[in-house]
Order: structure tokens, then C-alpha cells, then sequence
């Protein structure tokens, strides 16, 4: 298996003294190469200490980070990713068009598709607009073209859609779909935005004070809290009969058993004289696995 | 691969209209205007008597000589601080320092630097010789043949001194940029640095070892001035040309390669 990304024993101190922030404590992750993989969880957790070590940007107190198999800050591999960190800035003097061109040709590219890419993100109509009076999604739309303009193999994105309207963010969630799936570029994004994460990230990793707390598929993060919905009636046997196992949700009660018990379950409650409306599985969405991994809540 | 960060860097430097004007255009404007000032002044208040003759060449190495001018390099230095400076002022670092490397990024800004800094000389050298002749022909001022007043190895001498003097307060401030990521530092303290060095070779023009070939070493300003030749009406001879002419690139390269290996290793976690 070959890898986008590797992390191994990582750590990054910021400072030193009683003042010294740990944001990264031997940090260990692999993301493979292809589709799209979320970085996850709360502010300070360490994602954008991640992607500025694997950028070469700032260098680890300990361990290593290897960015397509060569170590961070190699020019070689460096030339094969793009990236877009934080809010994305850019000389206030040049234009759309202008900015991308000195980056590609930085790049060393002789013939860039700008014209395309500015297409592609929705900027062609402020291509020759400079970037000094561009939106905060604008800029966004610029920093995901100027990530892709040397076609790269592979792209780190820092809260993509961040200040962006609900149809730029739909946009922008196709685009990442489409780079991932048509173009086979591996897409590594850091994201809050846990509704977008589901829907467009393959498999993801939860942060938490500097380390890994889970990582794996999406739909095996979110199956792991796989839970039978049940509307019944008397909702007060149903939930008598899942003791702590059970949590009412409006008229209905979620049941944490597994789908070998549920047989039994429906049995028990239809011998108790119970109604069984309806029963499904619902899955947990991201945001109860997200509070969960990053102990960022309950887990409700 | 600098090639590419070359071309990318003096791409972006031209489209800083700003710092190009401030930077690198007005330094030759503002000599301009000073030669029509002290025309218009001087027809004002004329001397009895016939004009003295114009040498074109020696208005053109006269116009070398404003390179070492205070008010000129705190212009060029707004134009240095905005191409090593502004990049941390805007956070555009993290933008480019992962397509190239940063020795490649930061030694592009020094060449296109020097470049710049030719076309500083060359405009002063333009607008030293336009005045000169503008006067002339409000004064109906005499030309005197080609070349008079100095020699082609003078020439030469000032241009270097002109070059490498702007290059050594450039890369001091570039120097002071990757350090402090200011713009105002990056202005001021190459600009104190210079003041401090003219207050302190005024006083020590009254020394009899102001020539010596350590002070020349030491001191940037002072050699520009023996290499254009001022410093052999303060006592230093030809064969100090060579001490100011090596201190210089002393200065220039060994500020240029501290700039290099500090920006190679700086931790960009903020710009």
C-alpha cells in the first residue's frame, strides 16, 4: 500500500518554558493513497500543526512526517501536492489570474490551465479582478485553484468551504468529489463541518490534545454506534425492558443492541404487549462519533 | 528550478506598482527635479562671468554618485522592504514556500533585487545627465568634449561602488526582514545602520587613519566612497580601491547568504 501521507512518533512544541504548547505528542497516522480522508476534531487539536510539518512549513520537535513517501519538506514530493492552509492569503495587488500564473510558473510550469481552473472553482467572472476586494469565499475559491494548478497528485485542504455560501459549498464539495474520483487525486481535508465531512470523505481520523483517537472507513466510524429506532407503544415498557440500554428520542427510543439481539428484542416486547410502529437501524452521524472520539461531548 | 523562482519573483515585483515607483522610479525623479531646483535657483542668483563648460560623463558618474545619498536609499529600501518583507505581512510565504525551495525563493528576491538596484543607477545616471542638459540649455551653457573630467576606469569605479553599496544596504535589510518580519524594521534599521556610519566617518574625516584599509573593511559606507574615488582626497590611494572594492562584496555577499540560511530554516508556523 503506498501512502499520501505518514506520521510516525510525530511531535511539535511550540515555545518553551511553563508557556510551551504541545499541539502534536507522538502522533502516529498513515493515510493511504486515493480518495478523500477527513482530518477531524476541535480547535488546537493539532490538523493544521499537522499539514504545516508535512508542508515543510515548520519542523517537528520529534519524529517524522513523509509526504508521498519522501520526507516533509522534500521539493521533489513538495512539487506533487497542493495545498491550502488556513484562510488563504495572496499579494493584495495581483489579480485572480495574475496569482495563479506567478504560482504556477514558481511551480515551474510553462503552460498552466488557468482559464480552467478559474472555471472550475467559479472565479472566471473575477479572473482579472485583483484579490485585494475578493470575499472571504472568494479567496477560498482562489486558494482551492491555486492547490490545483500544478495538477497535483495530491491535495491538503485546511477548511475548504470556510466563509463560503451554501451553494459555493455544495460546489466545492462536488469539485473535492470529482478530484478524488475522476482525476485520482488523494484530497487530505481538515474540516468542522461534520455534515460535509460524511458526505464527501471516505475515511477519516479523529484528533484529540495532539494525538490519534480513531481512525478508519467513515461508514465504519459511524456503524460503530449503529442503533435500533423503535416507535412503540407503551414507550415507558419499551424503554423498561432496555433498562440502560435504552434513551427516548421524542415518541420513539433508540435501543444500543446489536443486530444479533434485535430478534429477541422485538420477541420480548411483543410478549409484554407492546406495538411496534416501526424498527430501523440508524446509523450515528459523524458529529456523535466526532463528540465521542474527541471527547468533545457525550456521546448521547 | 531559481530559474522558475526568477521568473515568478520578478513577475510579482513588477506588479507592486507601489514599490516599484517609491522603490526604484522616484530615487531618479527626485534627482531630476533637485538639477531643475538648483537650475532654476542658480539662474536666479547668476554669477559674473561666462559659464563653466558641461561634461556629459561627468554628469553621468555624478549621478552614480547619488547612490550613496541617504534620502535615495531610504527610498530604495522601500522598495527592498516590500519584496522581503510584505510576504510576512501578507502570509503569502505559505503560499509559495511549497512549490520551490526556499533557498531558491529568497535568492530570486536578492537577484531581482540587483537588478533593481542597476536600474536605480541608471535611472539617477539618466536623470543626473537630463538635468545636465536641460540646464545647459536654459544657461546657454558651453558642452565641453566627451569624457572630460573623468576617466573610463572612474567611470567604472563609481558604477561598482553605486551597485555594490545598494546591494549591501539591500541585503541588510532583507537580512533584517527574514529576522524580524517587519516592514518598518526592515526600513529603519538599515537606514539608522547608514546614518550611524556617515555621523561616524564625518567625525573621523579629522583622523589621520581614516583610510586605513581595516577602517575601509569595516565600514560599507566608507568604502563605496574610496571606490569612487572621494577617498583619495581624504588621504586612501588607488590600492585601497581593491580593500573597498572587497569589503563591499564582502558585505553584500556574506548579508545574502546570512538571509539565505536564517529564511532556509525559519519556522513559517505564522508569517
Amino acid at each position: 500500500m503506498s501512502f499520501a501521507l505518514q506520521a510516525d512518533g510525530l511531535s511539535k512544541t511550540f515555545g518553551s518554558g511553563p508557556g510551551a504548547v504541545k499541539a502534536l505528542d507522538d502522533f502516529s497516522l498513515e493515510i493511504p493513497r486515493g480518495g478523500v480522508f477527513g482530518v477531524l476534531g476541535p480547535n488546537g487539536a493539532g490538523k493544521s500543526t499537522l499539514f504545516r510539518l508535512a508542508l515543510g512549513l515548520i519542523r517537528p520537535s520529534g519524529g517524522q512526517t513523509r509526504l508521498l513517501e519522501a520526507p516533509a519538506g522534500d521539493p521533489g514530493a513538495l512539487r506533487r501536492v497542493g495545498s491550502m492552509i488556513e484562510s488563504p492569503r495572496f499579494h493584495p495587488y495581483l489579480t485572480a489570474r495574475q496569482t495563479l500564473r506567478m504560482l504556477a510558473t514558481l511551480s515551474g510550469m510553462t503552460n498552466p490551465d488557468i482559464d480552467g481552473w478559474l472555471r472550475r472553482v467559479g472565479l472566471s467572472e473575477a479572473a482579472d479582478r485583483r484579490t485585494k476586494g475578493f470575499s472571504v469565499g472568494m479567496k477560498q475559491r482562489l486558494g482551492l485553484a491555486a492547490a490545483l494548478i500544478t495538477r497535483p497528485e495530491a491535495v491538503i485542504l485546511d477548511e475548504p468551504t470556510s466563509g463560503m455560501d451554501p451553494s459555493g459549498i455544495l460546489e466545492i464539495r462536488a469539485l473535492i468529489r470529482e478530484l478524488a474520483d475522476r482525476d485520482g487525486v488523494t484530497v487530505i481535508l481538515a474540516s468542522h463541518q461534520l455534515d460535509e465531512v460524511q458526505r464527501v470523505c471516505d475515511r477519516v481520523a479523529f484528533l484529540a490534545r495532539g494525538k490519534v483517537t480513531a481512525s478508519g472507513p467513515v461508514d465504519a466510524m459511524t456503524g460503530a454506534q449503529e442503533r435500533l429506532r423503535l416507535t412503540a407503544t407503551p414507550q415507558a415498557v419499551v424503554l423498561e425492558v432496555l433498562g440502560d440500554r435504552g434513551v427516548a428520542e421524542g415518541e420513539a427510543v433508540l435501543a444500543e443492541v446489536s443486530r444479533a439481539e434485535a430478534p429477541d428484542l422485538i420477541r420480548a416486547l411483543a410478549s409484554r404487549g407492546v406495538d411496534i410502529v416501526e424498527a430501523r437501524w440508524v446509523g450515528a452521524d459523524l458529529e456523535r462519533a466526532y463528540l465521542f472520539h474527541t471527547g468533545s461531548g457525550h456521546a448521547a | 528550478m531559481l530559474l522558475d523562482a526568477l521568473k515568478a519573483e520578478s513577475f510579482r515585483l513588477r506588479q507592486d506598482r507601489a514599490a516599484v515607483f517609491w522603490g526604484f522610479i522616484f530615487p531618479g525623479l527626485f534627482i531630476f527635479g533637485l538639477a531643475m531646483l538648483v537650475t532654476v535657483v542658480g539662474m536666479m542668483f547668476k554669477t559674473p562671468g561666462p559659464p563653466k563648460a558641461m561634461s556629459i560623463a561627468l554628469e553621468a558618474a555624478q549621478g552614480l554618485y547619488w547612490a550613496n545619498a541617504f534620502l535615495i536609499q531610504l527610498f530604495v529600501l522601500i522598495g527592498v522592504s516590500a519584496m522581503f518583507a510584505a510576504d510576512y505581512r501578507w502570509e503569502t510565504w505559505r503560499l509559495q514556500t511549497p512549490r520551490n525551495s526556499r533557498a531558491n525563493l529568497i535568492l530570486a528576491k536578492l537577484i531581482t533585487f540587483g537588478v533593481a538596484a542597476a536600474f536605480v543607477l541608471l535611472m539617477l545616471l539618466v536623470a543626473s545627465v537630463l538635468g545636465a542638459l536641460l540646464r545647459a540649455v536654459l544657461i546657454h551653457q558651453p558642452h565641453a568634449p566627451f569624457g572630460e573630467g573623468v576617466t573610463g576606469l572612474q567611470f567604472l569605479r563609481a558604477v561598482a561602488a553605486g551597485w555594490l553599496e545598494l546591494m549591501v544596504v539591500g541585503a541588510a535589510s532583507a537580512l533584517i526582514a527574514v529576522l524580524t518580519r517587519s516592514n518598518m524594521a526592515a526600513i529603519l534599521i538599515p537606514v539608522l545602520a547608514t546614518g550611524a556610519q556617515a555621523f561616524g566617518l564625518g567625525i573621523a574625516q579629522i583622523h589621520p587613519g581614516i583610510a586605513d584599509p581595516e577602517v575601509i573593511f569595516l565600514a560599507p559606507n566608507l568604502a563605496a566612497q574610496v571606490l569612487r574615488g572621494d577617498g583619495e582626497a581624504m588621504g586612501a590611494g588607488f590600492a585601497n580601491a581593491w580593500w573597498a572594492l572587497a569589503s563591499l562584496l564582502t558585505w553584500a555577499t556574506a548579508l545574502s547568504a546570512a538571509t539565505i540560511f536564517l529564511f532556509s530554516r525559519q519556522e513559517l508556523s505564522r508569517e
